[in-house]
């Protein structure tokens, strides 16, 4: 410790200066600034004796002993300039003028920052009273007052103190007041003060940012540099905060200068601050060790293992010191290496009672160890004035380092007092072992550290950290204690990080992995950090690996979160390894990886991409199902239950949503046979009764009484501009005289009569299905759909189409005339796709005949002239012998005639399929003409056509599927099922999801046959309130709900309205409930204006197996309700 | 010469057959529409030549079955799985787009070069916008059929 620099004092430079401040005209202020710049530390010292007695107060520059919080940093001029080194020198020599009052400042500040630790906010204030009344007012103080201000009496008065000392003082401070008060919660800290560091590249960068982060932000690194002098007008106690504050971060230069060395020496003698004589004695510049007795004993008992002394001892001398974290670390630490229950900490309560709580459970390694060390964090560095917490921070930071040789690096940097970990400040062991020596520790313990090969390694493993050990018997000797599991919860992710190391520098991959999955697997809240990418090179080198640990291999994958595909094939390697097809096939034999492998990598992400093994979705689920299967009759735990429970239900739900597909082309034949055939009965039997030889005229002499007409001077044409009558009044027409069998006649009337009654019956028709389960909602949304996903077409607002904003203003990013060329030819693109679907599905998707002929394009065309052969057929098939074979004949051909119909329809969709597709293929190449050919936005457009492309494809392909008839196969289906799947289906056919929430506990089984009603019911209800969430924005929550009540199922379905709709609406649904019924008698059904009520009012009463069913809508409190109750038990299976 | 064309866009599966049958009447071209078809068909064949779509479902999309999802880089996954199963084989890639998953064609095409070597004859950029691509897929024709 010999410093063997000498200042030389310049008497005559003394005696110049001391002349000038004695001269009475001379400016004092301004001549001692001089003077300080000037002179070194000796030499003031040795002015200061001269001095007279009047002039000690600006010698020892009084007026930083501020009396106010307005005052500190007044006197703008106290800047003296000087190298770094001489300002310590200079500020020493201020510290050193005022000693007395600092050593005063240093004890209370120790006992205010108990008092804060522990809550008692009254004593910790009236202490800080006193600092400013006898000591000096400081932002230090200003600071400390408005973290107390927020912890004791909450955010308004601190924010009303914060106020009024930042409208007092207009200097720097009040940056530090800002810091202060934006982190005075322990909850959120907040991180606005890295906003207020400057840009690297900024000129000044680096000084700026020193004085922020080393005033506001102090756990942050900062670095010495002419920053320093920022503080020389602040207040005396701010004064010697900043130099305490720097001496830890100088750099080796000026540590290593002999002047400042000798400068530290000095403050050391006559400063009693502990941090002061520990860093002081860790540079070798002074012998004073501040180790009390009770601070050795308890860190040499820690040492030795006794844990039990620690804890006692520490309690203790925490409750006099409470900001030695240090001595709390160890506290807690034992604690978890006895065993012994601490008790519970309150995480509420106060600083220390938190710290003590989070802190607990990170050295625990508990659960959620990152929300504690978040926690964690946020306190310390909300309360970093308060010493103690640095430290605390620095700790905690090098727990993210999980290197083992790094876990003191700077820790020294903030401990108050001296601790063996401090040792680290030296490269070389020899020097660390000699400055533990110093300390005065267990000497036998830390020989033993330092050089001692045959030992139990310590707990914290000081030999690596500290003796910086690391040979092979050492990490021989950790694996074996992870073997044991005896490694202290602490240190687990830190040593699991280095051996893993460990083992890669060694180049023994398997050993790497092996390790890394079954401590991963055994916590599973491990953080292993470890070079992976070394690791994949080892990995690629070594093909045995593939063979000797296929499972680890596949799981350690899983772990790093590679991507699927690296996933996929080591779950590939393992079956081949295994010898199986089949991940299924593996008997579950209780061993944990076994387990980890079939839970979380047997997956149905995984399973789909074996391709060869699983031919469909379902064979997918199935084998997950199985493997679940296997694993809760080994395990018992209802997790796989759960997962089972989930993928039936989705596997259920996929079987209906087919059923939904197969289903569209539908007539209620038995319903129209036991409730319409009357007239066709009564037909029947007038066929069967009359002989096959009756014959009439079956020209009704229409053209007789024309021609009278005609010749009566009235025109054919004004009668009827039906040509066909205009024609029959040519008098050549005359020599027309047709008979009729009467029997065909009948026949073709009780045909006509069936067909009508499977086409247009209201309730049970096909053009009714077509309707509820085609036209409405369905096919518009499912064709349009990916067009608006693509953001390829826009809505009609106010009779016109949406300009395309998506593609127009924020992808091309275009302007003037382009724009408009764009929007132009968005919204002919838009009118396009929406005449093409509307015209397939307003005169396609219709059906007609010879007398219904309001769509002529319609392709379901039952024109009579296409059964003509088959009634002439009809009336000799012998074996109708019945009303029923006939109508069975009648209702087969007139199927047999539909899937004909079924095909013109595909092939109508595979036109408006090149339509669009055209359409599309013009569009994009328009666009790309319009634009320049670097225009930012066309890549995305031109993927966009792409894929829109492919997806119209599908829906076409998935729209025509619907065109087919599909006998019906006996199934059953819950209530929560069948809504289920609507939702789904609204879903798949819209861009936005519907939101609901449902509430059905019913898990009756209802018979197959009525979930096609049940899901037209739903299906229009749901999508009438998506319809209307979606064109007002709204934005809300369909509610549904479904209860048994007395043997009814009572559907209450709920959805928000806008206010300002509710009268309109109300008005609405009191014509709709009230002329259901009397629509429904006069088969009105066609014309229900797109409300889908009437479908449902269908669905409900005639479909549904009941006449007690009931439907009603209503508005209140702002909510469209539909209320529906049907009777179960013609539902039920 | 003997192709599988792997491709779920009808539309654009024509437009390739229509080409490869004009500058190749001889050739005859198979077809699939999944990864799983795909990859079945190609281990159940011999093949001068795959044709691979990259954004592809994994099931076929066929009546009443659900294809599954749709894989960005099915084109890839099929490379992947077929030299798994130690299948020789040649392709090359058509696809219409240009980015999958934040990904361009180019750095998708230079893995699965570092995948297959010699296999991978790079990929063409199918468009209905331009011609080029008919250009493209005759020279890979021309260079596969020697």
């Amino acid at each position: 410790m010999t410093n063997h620099y000498v200042e030389f004092i310049d008497k005559r430079k003394v005696n110049k200066w001391l002349r000038l401040l004695k001269d009475p005209k001379s400016d004092k202020v301004n001549v001692w600034i001089a003077t300080m710049e000037e002179c070194n530390y000796l030499e003031l010292c040795l002015l200061s004796t001269k001095c007279p007695h009047v002039l000690s107060g600006l010698l020892s520059l009084s007026m930083i002993r501020r009396k106010s919080y307005k005052d500190v940093f007044k006197n703008k001029n106290i800047q003296p300039i000087k190298p770094v080194d001489d300002y310590i020198g200079l500020m020493i020599y201020v510290i050193r003028q005022n000693a007395k009052l600092l050593n005063e400042y240093i004890s209370l500040r120790s006992k205010i920052d108990n008092y804060a630790l522990r809550g008692n906010y009254h004593e910790a204030k009236k202490l800080l009273t006193i600092v400013n009344t006898s000591i000096s007012y400081s932002y230090w103080a200003a600071n400390y007052e408005i973290k107390i201000e927020r912890l004791e009496n909450g955010l308004d008065s601190c924010t009303s103190f914060y106020n009024k000392l930042y409208t007092e003082n207009n200097t720097i401070a009040r940056l530090y007041y800002y810091c202060a008060y934006v982190s005075s919660s322990l909850d959120y800290p907040s991180d606005k003060m890295n906003t207020l560091l400057w840009p690297k590249e900024k000129e000044n960068s680096e000084y700026v940012n020193n004085v922020i982060i080393s005033h506001c932000m102090p756990y942050q690194a900062f670095t010495d540099g002419e920053w320093i002098r920022s503080d020389c007008n602040s207040s005396i106690v701010d004064l010697y905060n900043n130099l305490i504050n720097y001496l830890p971060n100088l750099s080796p230069e000026t540590l290593n200068n002999d002047k400042v060395r000798f400068y530290l020496s000095e403050l050391s003698k006559i400063i009693e601050d502990p941090y002061v004589d520990k860093l002081c004695h860790l540079y070798g510049i002074s012998d004073k060790c501040n180790l009390s007795d009770v601070r050795r004993t308890i860190l040499d008992s820690y040492s030795r293992g006794n844990y039990a002394m620690v804890i006692e001892l520490a309690k203790g001398y925490l409750d006099d010191i409470t900001n030695d974290i240090e001595i709390l670390s160890l506290y807690l630490k034992s604690y978890i290496l006895s065993g012994i229950d601490p008790g519970v900490f309150d995480k509420e309560g106060s600083i220390f009672e938190r710290v003590c709580y989070h802190y607990y459970e990170i050295l625990r390694h508990s659960e959620n160890v990152a929300v504690h060390k978040n926690k964690l964090i946020g306190i310390c560095k909300s309360q970093c004035h308060i010493y103690g917490m640095r430290h605390l921070y620095t700790i905690l930071s090098n727990l993210d380092n999980h290197s083992i040789s790094n876990v003191y690096s700077d820790t020294w940097k903030y401990s108050i007092f001296s601790n063996p970990t401090d040792c680290v400040v030296f490269n070389d062991s020899t020097q660390r072992y000699d400055y533990i020596k110093s300390l005065g520790l267990d000497e036998t313990f830390w020989n033993t550290i330092f050089y001692d090969d045959n030992h139990l390694l310590s707990p914290d493993f000081y030999e690596m950290t500290i003796a910086q050990k690391d040979d092979s018997s050492i990490f021989g000797n950790i694996i074996s204690l992870f073997c044991k599991n005896i490694i202290a919860p602490y240190n687990q992710d830190i040593l699991s990080s280095y051996v893993v190391n460990k083992y890669i520098d060694l180049g023994q991959p398997k050993m790497a992995i092996e390790f890394y999955v079954n401590n991963r697997l055994n916590h599973s809240e491990l953080s292993i950090i470890f070079d992976k990418d070394k690791l994949s090179e080892l990995i690629s080198q070594d093909v045995s690996l593939l063979s000797e640990i296929p499972l680890e291999l596949s799981i350690y994958y899983y772990l790093i979160n590679t991507d699927t595909d690296t996933i996929y094939l080591s779950y590939k390697n393992c079956l081949k390894r295994f010898n199986l097809k089949k991940a299924s096939d593996i008997v579950v034999n209780g061993d944990l990886k076994q387990r980890y492998f079939l839970t979380n990598i047997v997956v149905p992400k995984i399973i789909t991409l074996h391709v060869l093994r699983f031919k469909s979705v379902k064979d997918v689920m199935e084998e997950r199902i199985k493997i679940c299967s296997s694993l809760y009759d080994f395990y018992n735990d209802k997790k796989y239950n759960d997962e089972i429970s989930s993928l039936c239900r989705d596997l259920k739900i996929r079987e209906l949503n087919n059923q939904v597909d197969d289903s569209k082309i539908y007539v209620d034949v038995n319903s129209i046979r036991e409730n319409e055939m009357e007239d066709a009965k009564s037909l029947y039997d007038i066929y069967e009764g009359a002989s096959s030889n009756v014959n009439y005229y079956s020209d009704s002499s229409l053209r007789i009484l024309l021609s009278k007409l005609m010749s009566m001077g009235l025109s054919v044409k004004q009668i009827d501009s039906d040509s066909q009558l205009y024609a029959i009044s040519d008098s050549s027409a005359s020599e027309h005289q047709e008979q009729t069998n009467y029997r065909l006649d009948v026949m073709k009337r009780l045909f006509l009569n069936v067909r009508d009654q499977f086409l247009f019956n209201p309730k049970y028709g096909l053009d009714n299905y077509l309707s509820t389960r085609i036209r409405h909602g369905t096919l518009v949304n499912k064709l349009r759909n990916h067009f608006e996903q693509n953001s390829l077409v826009t809505n009609i607002v106010d009779e016109e189409y949406a300009i395309n904003t998506f593609w127009v203003n924020s992808r091309f990013g275009v302007k003037d005339k382009t724009v408009l060329q764009c929007v132009s030819r968005f919204n002919e693109f838009s009118k396009k796709v929406d005449g093409v679907i509307a015209n397939f599905k307003n005169e396609c998707v219709q059906v007609k005949t010879e007398t219904e002929t309001s769509k002529m394009k319609a392709c379901f065309n039952y024109d009579i002239k296409y059964f003509e052969n088959f009634i002439n057929e009809l009336i000799i098939d012998e074996s109708i012998k019945s009303f029923c074979d006939c109508y069975d004949a009648i209702i087969n051909e007139l199927w047999q005639h539909t899937d004909e119909c079924l095909e013109s329809v595909k092939d109508e969709l595979y036109r408006i399929q090149a339509s669009l597709i055209d359409a599309l293929h013009t569009l994009g190449k328009d666009i790309n003409n319009i634009l320049p050919n670097n225009n930012s936005g066309l890549i995305q457009f031109n993927d966009a056509i792409g894929h829109c492309q492919n997806d119209i494809q599908n829906d076409i392909q998935a729209v025509a599927r619907w065109f087919k008839r599909k006998n019906y196969e006996d199934f059953d289906f819950t209530l929560s099922q069948v809504i289920q799947t609507c939702i789904d289906s609204i879903n798949d056919n819209n861009k936005k999801s519907i939101a609901t929430v449902l509430n059905c506990n019913l898990n009756t089984a209802l018979k197959g046959t009525y979930f096609g009603t049940l899901y037209d019911m739903f299906h229009d209800i749901l999508n009438n309130a998506y319809d209307y969430d979606t064109k007002n924005n709204i934005g809300g929550v369909c509610n549904i709900d479904i209860n048994l009540e007395n043997e009814f199922l009572i559907v209450y379905v709920c959805n928000p309205i806008l206010p300002e709709h509710a009268p309109s609406l109300e008005k609405k649904v009191m014509e709709i409930n009230s002329t259901l019924d009397a629509m429904f008698k006069s088969g009105k059904s066609r014309n229900e204006g797109n409300s889908g009520c009437s479908k449902i009012f269908n669905a409900v009463h005639n479909h549904l197996g009941s006449d007690h069913n009931t439907y009603r809508n209503e508005i209140k409190d702002a909510n469209f309700i539909v209320n529906i109750a049907v009777e179960l038990s013609p539902l039920k299976k | 010469m003997k192709i599988l064309l792997v491709e779920d866009d009808e539309h654009k599966m024509h437009d390739i057959i229509s080409i490869v049958k004009e500058i190749d009447a001889h050739v005859v071209i198979d077809t699939a529409f999944s990864v799983a078809s795909g990859v079945q068909k190609a281990v159940d064949n011999e093949y001068d030549l795959l044709l691979l779509d990259m954004t592809i479902p994994n099931f076929d999309n066929t009546e009443g079955k659900d294809g599954g999802p749709s894989y960005k880089n099915g084109g890839e996954l099929i490379i992947r799985e077929l030299i798994d199963e130690e299948i020789n084989f040649r392709c090359a890639v058509i696809t219409q787009y240009e980015t999958f998953n934040n990904e361009t064609i180019e750095q998708i095409s230079e893995r699965i070069s570092e995948l297959c070597r010699e296999c991978y004859h790079g990929y063409i950029k199918y468009s209905t916008m331009n011609e080029n691509w008919k250009d493209e897929l005759k020279k890979l024709l021309q260079k596969c059929s020697r």
